[in-house]
């Protein structure tokens, strides 16, 4: 019963929620064939999520229509996705390496951006890295593009440093402006995306970035931020909060760091924070906004309708692509608002009306007549809480029990 | 309560309203000073990014041309307001009539010692008024917290744009709306009862996070209610006026709050799109008109409903721009910034500290006003005691006089 509750957190805080079925199976399966399949699913001959772009008209004249579809396809997929924590992955990077569609043109570079992150997701840290900092979407949000020998521009060199790689705290102004020269050159074609190095425009001339002297270029500054004692911890930190949440003992991951530093590699990474939360070391945190409808669509419920979803997600500030700034969005607990809350009410509401059209898979009163069995589809193998169940119970098996279910703060803290 | 008596109630809370309401009834001297001071409402709007001082008030100087060949305003383009000895950007000519009435205090060098030219370092130095600790409140927050009424109102405190920790207390969070349309609650059609029944959900034993989560439902239909009869006459964008991602809404929800008599306190608005790294002139331009325009708009609706006298705006943002522009028709992150105190209780119009262009630390413009003497007097304005704003602010940070 502990391990089918530790692989239910894992289903709901990593699969954002699970498939009908699922969590009988990975309870057949184990923890650690469970955790193997979702850390390595090449091993397992499990397909790869198809390009979710791939259908997007990309010279559709209306460009913001254009990315919200791109957008919604992307979130579309991550609802079947096979392979859960590559979703999960994708979505933490595209946070960690935050770019906006409000700066970035043409728009539909934004598509490579996600696409180049799913490439790296699980991969190698290093190889993410680099090819980030050369990203024709990085490089026209941080102005990569416009760093040149002659007028360097210390945007990107400051957020590797500072967002990227060795923290607050671990560098100087001068590094600062040494990472920018190092960078300089980089161009990505407006034409067809295509990134060049120009050398009249690259400064070429040694710098001394974070105490290393001769860097010069890419290779060199890459190899400069990875060598920093600061980064592998810092990265690591930084998932192990996404996966364990805000405020897990930190000393679980210190050996965790030092084994990344020597060669990069996210999966033993992922595996042991995966063990550590399925063994009950994480704390609560909030369910963010997008895993949350990805949670909800794995009911076997109707579409959401685009205009509902769109102000779901728009009103409840976590819109994919569009973070508020170059942090990214803000920390999970930002989705308690009052603004994310009437989000999550109303796109319950919706998803439960309209899971009651003729285009629904499955009747909602069958789905929500026995409570408990609702519980345990949504992930709490011993039911609700008391209280939310016994809310749930005044209500009418069909929409509302569903919205009130979805809604809950059960469902919301993981 | 029924929506009638909630508001009665809040009005009676709320301000001096009350000894009307409550006839004959003699409230004790200290209360009936808190409650006045109570109807204050003080607006922060956040210009998120870093906004280019030096492009906004300019300098005088022939150095400032010289740093800036290529993204300079040009001479012709600046206004000129009465007695101020820099040009103006032209964005912000909607600000000139209160400029006239001298209820506009620039105040240039404005920051955190120590702060960074990080985003997020200067961001958590202004927001939490205690720069190089790891504070988990923001100034606005533990001054709300610090002077909780008795019965608290759930707008006391209202983050506009996106929620902020500048209002957030060491417990509680401040409302906040991401944008003015859909702020309101639909259940399902018909008869439902997923509202109360969610209200129903609250395990009185549940902590931390599980038991904020619990508390947001209750505290979210509260505001909705509330705000939502405000809200709902906001017109968005009807007459085409420049428009920033929706943001110019904000001012209008603003307005529909202080004119609706809620016991709103803290209102901040956060605005985003100020890191101008490059073309930053028409992303500046159109940045500074939403914003002088809101507030400029705002004003003059207020004074019209009787609110102004009662209000108060700070414009602040992280840092100013570095003094030299990059190379990209644009500027990287700098120190001293540009803040503004508005509104009806500022003493009078003028410029308070100077850029020194010959004397940059590091390029950047200097720090030589502390965020938190504007803080200091914000928060007296509002009625905090001496005691208060020293726990706030972790010291006394009275020197200057900029309010009536």
């Amino acid at each position: 019963m502990e391990e089918r509750n530790g692989l239910a957190w894992l289903g709901r805080k990593i699969g954002w929620g699970l498939a009908d079925g699922q969590l009988d199976e990975w309870t057949r399966l184990g923890t650690k064939a469970v955790i193997d399949r979702l850390v390595d699913p090449d091993g397992f001959k499990i397909p790869a999520r198809p390009d979710p772009f791939s259908d997007i008209d990309r010279d559709n004249d209306k460009q913001a229509q254009m990315l919200a579809l791109g957008t919604m396809s992307w979130i579309d997929d991550a609802v079947v996705s096979p392979r859960p924590l590559e979703t999960f992955m994708e979505f933490f990077w595209s946070d960690y390496f935050a770019v906006s569609a409000r700066v970035v043109r043409p728009r539909h570079w934004l598509f490579d951006h996600m696409n180049l992150l799913a490439v790296h997701c699980t991969g190698n840290f290093a190889e993410l890295l680099r090819a980030v900092t050369i990203d024709p979407s990085m490089l026209f949000f941080l102005d990569g593009g416009r760093n040149t020998a002659d007028n360097p521009n210390e945007n990107y060199g400051r957020e590797l440093l500072e967002l990227y790689s060795v923290g607050v705290g671990n560098f100087t102004e001068d590094d600062v402006k040494a990472a920018a020269r190092a960078l300089t050159g980089w161009r990505a074609r407006r034409r067809d995306a295509n990134v060049t190095i120009r050398s009249h425009s690259h400064d070429d001339s040694p710098q001394t970035l974070l105490g290393v002297d001769g860097v010069h270029d890419l290779d060199t500054t890459m190899a400069a931020v990875l060598a920093h004692p600061a980064t592998a911890p810092r990265v690591v930190n930084k998932m192990a909060t996404a996966v364990l949440g805000a405020g897990y003992d930190m000393d679980l991951v210190t050996d965790l760091a030092a084994s990344f530093a020597q060669d990069w590699e996210l999966k033993p990474v992922l595996r042991h924070l995966l063990e550590l939360g399925v063994a009950g070391r994480s704390v609560p945190s909030i369910l963010e906004p997008v895993a949350w409808y990805v949670t909800a669509r794995k009911l076997p419920l109707a579409q959401a309708r685009r205009p509902q979803l769109r102000e779901f997600f728009a009103l409840s500030g976590q819109l994919l692509l569009h973070p508020p700034n170059v942090g990214g969005f803000p920390p999970p607990d930002a989705y308690l608002s009052t603004s994310a809350t009437v989000a999550r009410f109303n796109l319950a509401s919706h998803l439960a009306e309209q899971s009651m059209s003729n285009a629904s898979r499955i009747d909602p009163v069958d789905m929500t007549r026995d409570i408990g069995a609702l519980a345990e589809r949504l992930g709490f193998p011993d039911g609700f809480r008391p209280e939310t169940r016994d809310a749930l119970s005044t209500l009418q098996p069909g929409i509302d029990r569903l919205a009130a279910s979805l809604a809950s703060a059960d469902l919301v803290v993981v | 309560m029924t929506n009638m008596n909630r508001r009665t109630f809040l009005s009676m809370g709320g301000g001096v309203a009350a000894a009307g309401l409550l006839g004959g009834l003699t409230l004790p001297r200290a209360a009936a000073a808190v409650q006045i001071t109570a109807q204050r409402t003080l607006i922060v709007v956040d210009l998120q990014g870093g906004n280019d001082a030096l492009n906004t008030l300019v300098p005088q100087s022939g150095l400032y041309r010289d740093l800036r060949p290529t993204i300079a305003v040009p001479e012709a383009d600046l206004l000129t307001f009465a007695g101020l000895d820099y040009g103006v950007h032209p964005g912000l000519g909607a600000l000139e009539p209160m400029w006239n009435q001298g209820s506009v205090t620039a105040l240039y060098g404005t920051g955190l010692q120590g702060q960074a030219r990080s985003h997020f370092v200067a961001q958590d130095a202004w927001r939490t008024a205690r720069p190089g600790e790891p504070a988990r409140s923001g100034w606005l927050g533990r001054w709300l917290e610090a002077t909780e009424p008795q019965e608290p109102t759930a707008l006391r405190a209202i983050a506009l744009g996106q929620s902020t920790l500048a209002a957030q207390g060491e417990q509680g969070r401040p409302v906040a709306i991401q944008s003015v349309e859909g702020f309101r609650l639909q259940p399902p059609a018909g008869n439902s009862d997923v509202t109360a029944a969610l209200l129903a959900m609250t395990d009185p034993k549940a902590d931390g996070l599980l038991a904020q989560a619990q508390a947001a439902f209750p505290a979210t239909v509260d505001a909705v209610e509330q705000l939502q009869e405000l809200v709902a006459g906001v017109e968005i964008n009807e007459d085409g006026a420049i428009d920033v991602d929706g943001d110019r809404a904000l001012f209008q929800a603003t307005q529909a709050i202080i004119q609706g008599d809620v016991g709103a306190q803290v209102l901040y608005v956060t605005i985003n799109g100020f890191d101008t790294h490059s073309l930053q002139g028409p992303k500046q331009d159109a940045l500074l008109q939403l914003v002088a325009n809101g507030l400029a708009d705002l004003f003059t609706a207020l004074e019209e409903s009787g609110h102004a006298a009662n209000t108060l705006a700070l414009v602040v943002s992280e840092f100013g721009r570095r003094a030299a522009e990059n190379g990209s028709l644009g500027t990287d992150h700098g120190r001293g910034g540009l803040s503004f105190m508005m509104g009806p209780p500022v003493a009078q119009s003028t410029l308070i500290g100077e850029p020194d262009l010959g004397d940059l630390v590091d390029g950047d413009l200097q720090i030589t006003i502390d965020a938190r003497s504007m803080y200091d007097q914000a928060l007296r304005w509002l009625g905090a005691s001496d005691e208060t704003v020293v726990d706030v602010l972790g010291g006394e940070w009275n020197d200057l006089r900029i309010l009536t």
